[in-house]
């Protein structure tokens, strides 16, 4: 029988490919490779940033100069190599910002399409206000107007730390200081750009608030940096989603995200990270080495992660909460799936500091080909808080005899009157419910992608609407070719 | 050079350069190499330094700053006291580390070989050269008991042979452990089909400030069975360390004890490898702890074989001034199908003034494995202490009851009664005194 066009198109879908390995050639301006002053110094000249930033993030190299990288995660990987790398890398109009979406890079726009991610479409029909990082700079930004009525500031880093110095000073690094780790702390010295957001109080923010991230310029770090801040009795909710182009030299990413509740307000911090993962041998993919911390300052203050990690050789992630203020919760929902020779240390840090603090972790591994899958969390009661309670839960899935999945919590308690529990799980696909599945029609592929949705729902649930129906997919095709 | 996050260990090295020479048997060529080998090893890393992420919450740094002299003989009585005048069969008694001649009782049976480690390094060279160096896990602590022991035991059972009693183990101290490490080593293998019961037991003498470091390294045969029931009662200044090293073959099983009430520092360390198919572990402990007691349980579990079964039950009680933690780590390796290994860790605590911390850790690289743990840290469920209040009973007993039976459900399953009653005792007395304060 000949196969149609069609159907060799549909083969080639199901194969697993990369879809969105593709990259698109527009001129850049770039820093010289390599980490010096200069380097920084450069970043901020470029970005027009006061002096203050400037010494902010040259103290922060002079940290980082004296530390050492973390070895302490269950992951194999050749360590990036710190003098090959871009750090800066913006398109060439970088200097000369368009005004609107007609003055955008056509090139840039016809990358966006090919995402699905179209930026007319957006605003006109998703009413999802986009602020899309394209490399290292901001280039677009919508729904600005429509938010600004409200007193929602919602820009790019940049444009912060020139019109809000206030806030910016009060807040970065406020969560996660310059020298927390090596990877924040590198990312305070060479952060390029990010997003900054400040609900003002009694606001809640009439849109969900999201940036697409593409890391397109080869060997080009990508150095983020968020601020969210949400004033008293406040409420947002915001999307991060990425797709990265096909390369074959690792590419590191080394965000920081932090995120301020004061009083009464609510953050709900939803991520799907669909980036490059390597081939099937292991080649390639992106280094994901990434600080997100959120701070409970205020009383009965709420932040809920919820993320689902596809993508990524490498991920080293744990979305954390500081539950300082009374009666403030800690969220966080989490899916992994590794496939081929991916690994993922992910997990989360509940460290309950104020009196009737509560907390829920449920974390979902899933582990396939080759793949090593680690959850890794700490929940921590101190002394003076009272009342405070954890509720965890970790299970683990593992599809065929190559892969591994590990689970290493950490439960510190000392306070008489908390109530910590845990719980975990690894199992396998049981033969009934694949049998059950196949009984009924559906093909292994389809099978398993039933299943592991299934297993997962508790987390895809707490997604909103825009982030379910591309979150679900992703699962069964980050999933092909593990099974059979 | 010391390894990175270690401590450097080198008073040790200073003791041993002065009395390495005049330690039990060092006079026999082998064991002085012996000796000369693993100090040199242990000199490579130093001590575990509370960097390292399995010494996370035990601090070993008074090892390396106090003084912990060698003690090359100990001639005085020990405390005689046997813990289980109930239990018949063989006693063997360790003072100071020093096997203890006089207040030991060695009963002999047909298949079964018992006897002094330093006894057995003197008469049977050979053999015991090879008990050493077999289990090599790269651990510092290990290298530096081999380096100083001064004392232990040796156990052989035969093929089909079981042990006519449990065998006693008693770990006591006097005035000469101050300011020293008292450390001991044993072996025990059993042959296929046979089976042994080892009841052991830490004293302290008053208050003194000793280090004590007990090494056991076991091998158990296939379909045999061995059992060891540990009770820690060591002086309130006094740092603990044991070490269980045990191979248990196809269809063996092993069962491990543990109640922890002493010692100012105290660790178990618990490494099982199931080596053969079906084979079975059991473990089971308790940790009590008050007044600057601080406990540690270390398990790692090691699952080689398919179908292999293994359940860990660790229950903590901290009063004030206690600090616990249990790090159980269950390792199931890629051709361990059809494991089913289980874990739980609850812990209470009781004051203001307490810490309890718990790590299960699961490394799995099979996909046909059932594997769960649990951990919880909590008061007394204030339902059920309405509910015996209601029955008449007053705060105080009702919260005695309480922990009561969240300690005994530890001990439930032993079947030597007099060893159950006896952690029983030792458990209750312990929450006695709490509640008098």
């Amino acid at each position: 029988m000949v196969s149609t066009l069609e159907t060799r198109q549909a083969v080639e879908e199901i194969s697993g490919e990369y879809k969105y390995g593709f990259v698109t050639d527009i001129e850049t301006v770039k820093a010289p490779k390599g980490l010096s002053e200069e380097v920084i110094r450069f970043i901020s000249a470029k970005k027009d940033e006061p002096a203050w930033l400037l010494d902010w993030r040259l103290k922060s190299y002079k940290k980082w100069l004296k530390m050492e990288e973390p070895d302490w995660a269950m992951l194999d990987y050749e360590k990036p190599n710190f003098q090959d790398i871009y750090y800066y890398a913006a398109p060439k109009s970088a200097d000369d910002r368009p005004k609107s979406l007609d003055e955008v890079d056509p090139e840039l726009l016809k990358t966006y399409e090919k995402l699905g991610i179209s930026l007319q479409e957006q605003e006109v029909l998703s009413g999802v206000a986009v602020d899309i990082v394209f490399d290292s700079v901001s280039v677009a930004t919508t729904f600005r107007k429509a938010l600004k009525e409200k007193g929602v500031i919602f820009c790019s880093i940049s444009e912060a730390a020139r019109d809000y110095p206030a806030l910016m000073k009060k807040y970065l690094g406020s969560v996660v200081p310059a020298a927390d780790n090596f990877y924040a702390t590198l990312n305070s010295a060479v952060f390029t750009d990010g997003t900054f957001v400040y609900i003002p109080k009694g606001v809640r923010c009439p849109m969900e608030l999201s940036t697409y991230f593409r890391i397109n310029e080869a060997n080009t770090g990508q150095f983020e940096r968020t601020l969210i801040i949400a004033d008293d009795n406040s409420y947002v909710s915001y999307l991060e989603g990425c797709t990265a182009p096909m390369r074959d030299e690792n590419q590191l990413h080394a965000a920081v995200v932090e995120i301020v509740v004061l009083d009464e307000a609510e953050v709900k911090y939803s991520t799907v990270q669909n980036w490059y993962p390597g081939d099937k041998n292991g080649v390639g993919g992106i280094y994901n080495f990434v600080t997100k911390r959120a701070a409970c300052r205020g009383l009965n203050s709420k932040v809920s992660w919820t993320q689902v990690e596809t993508g990524s050789a490498i991920t080293w992630k744990y979305p954390s909460c500081i539950l300082q203020g009374d009666g403030s919760v800690g969220e966080f929902y989490s899916v992994a799936i590794t496939n081929n020779y991916q690994q993922a240390d992910t997990g989360t840090k509940m460290i309950h500091i104020g009196k009737n603090t509560s907390s829920t972790i449920i974390s979902k591994g899933i582990s396939a080909g080759k793949a090593q899958n680690i959850y890794r969390g700490l929940v921590k009661v101190m002394p003076n808080a009272e009342n405070t309670r954890n509720f965890t839960q970790c299970d683990s899935l593992l599809i065929g005899d190559e892969c591994g999945a590990h689970t290493v919590p950490y439960i510190e308690a000392k306070n008489p009157t908390s109530q910590i529990e845990h719980e975990a799980t690894t199992s396998k696909i049981s033969d009934e419910q694949l049998f059950y599945c196949l009984q009924r029609g559906l093909d292994v592929e389809e099978s398993v992608s039933l299943i592991v949705n299934g297993f997962c729902k508790e987390v895809m649930q707490q997604l909103p609407m825009e982030f379910a129906v591309e979150a679900q997919k992703l699962l069964g095709i980050s999933l092909e070719g593990s099974v059979g | 050079m010391t390894a990175k996050n270690h401590l450097d260990g080198l008073k040790f090295k200073a003791q041993f350069d002065l009395w390495g020479g005049s330690l039990p048997r060092s006079e026999l060529a082998w064991v002085n190499m012996l000796r000369q080998e693993a100090m040199a090893k242990f000199l490579q890393f130093g001590l575990p330094g509370p960097k390292m992420e399995a010494w996370k919450y035990t601090n070993l740094g008074q090892l390396n700053s106090g003084n912990f002299d060698l003690l090359t003989s100990s001639d005085r009585a020990g405390n005689e006291t046997a813990p289980f005048e109930s239990l018949d069969g063989s006693k063997i008694v360790f003072t100071d580390g020093f096997y203890n001649k006089a207040t030991s009782t060695i009963e002999s049976q047909k298949g079964v070989k018992f006897l002094s480690l330093n006894d057995y390094m003197k008469d049977y060279p050979e053999a015991a050269q090879k008990l050493f160096n077999k289990k090599d896990d790269g651990s510092s602590l290990q290298n530096l008991n081999t380096a100083i022991m001064t004392g232990g035991y040796v156990l052989f059972v035969d093929e089909n042979t079981k042990l006519a009693g449990p065998i006693q183990i008693i770990h006591n101290t006097t005035t000469s452990s101050e300011n020293k490490s008292i450390t001991t080593k044993c072996f025990i293998d059993l042959q296929d089909n046979s089976f042994a019961q080892m009841v052991e037991t830490f004293i302290g003498s008053d208050e003194h400030n000793y280090w004590r470091h007990h090494v056991t390294e076991a091998i158990v045969g296939k379909n045999a069975v061995l059992e060891i029931y540990q009770i820690q009662q060591e002086s309130k200044k006094a740092i603990h360390t044991a070490d269980t090293h045990v191979d248990v073959d196809q269809r063996a099983n092993f069962k491990h004890y543990s109640l922890n009430l002493g010692g100012k520092i105290s660790r178990t360390e618990i490494k099982p490898t199931l080596t053969g198919l079906q084979s079975n572990v059991d473990l089971r402990g308790a940790f009590l702890g008050r007044n600057g007691n601080s406990h540690d349980v270390f398990t790692h579990m090691k699952h080689m074989f398919p179908e292999g079964t293994s359940d860990q039950i660790y229950r903590g009680v901290l009063d004030k001034g206690g600090k616990s933690s249990f790090q159980g780590k269950v390792y199931v390796a890629k051709d361990a199908q059809l494991t089913n290994a289980d874990q739980s860790n609850k812990n209470l605590i009781l004051d203001r003034n307490a810490e309890a911390n718990s790590k299960p850790e699961l490394l799995i690289y099979a996909d046909d494995v059932k594997c769960s743990h649990g951990a919880t840290v909590g008061e007394l469920d204030a339902e059920a202490l309405y509910y015996l209040k209601s029955r008449g009973l007053d705060q105080n007993a009702a919260k005695a009851l309480l922990v009561e039976a969240f300690v005994a459900e530890v001990f439930e399953d032993i079947k030597l009664e007099p060893v159950r009653l006896k952690y029983l005792e030792l458990a209750l007395n312990w929450l006695s005194e709490e509640t008098k304060e």
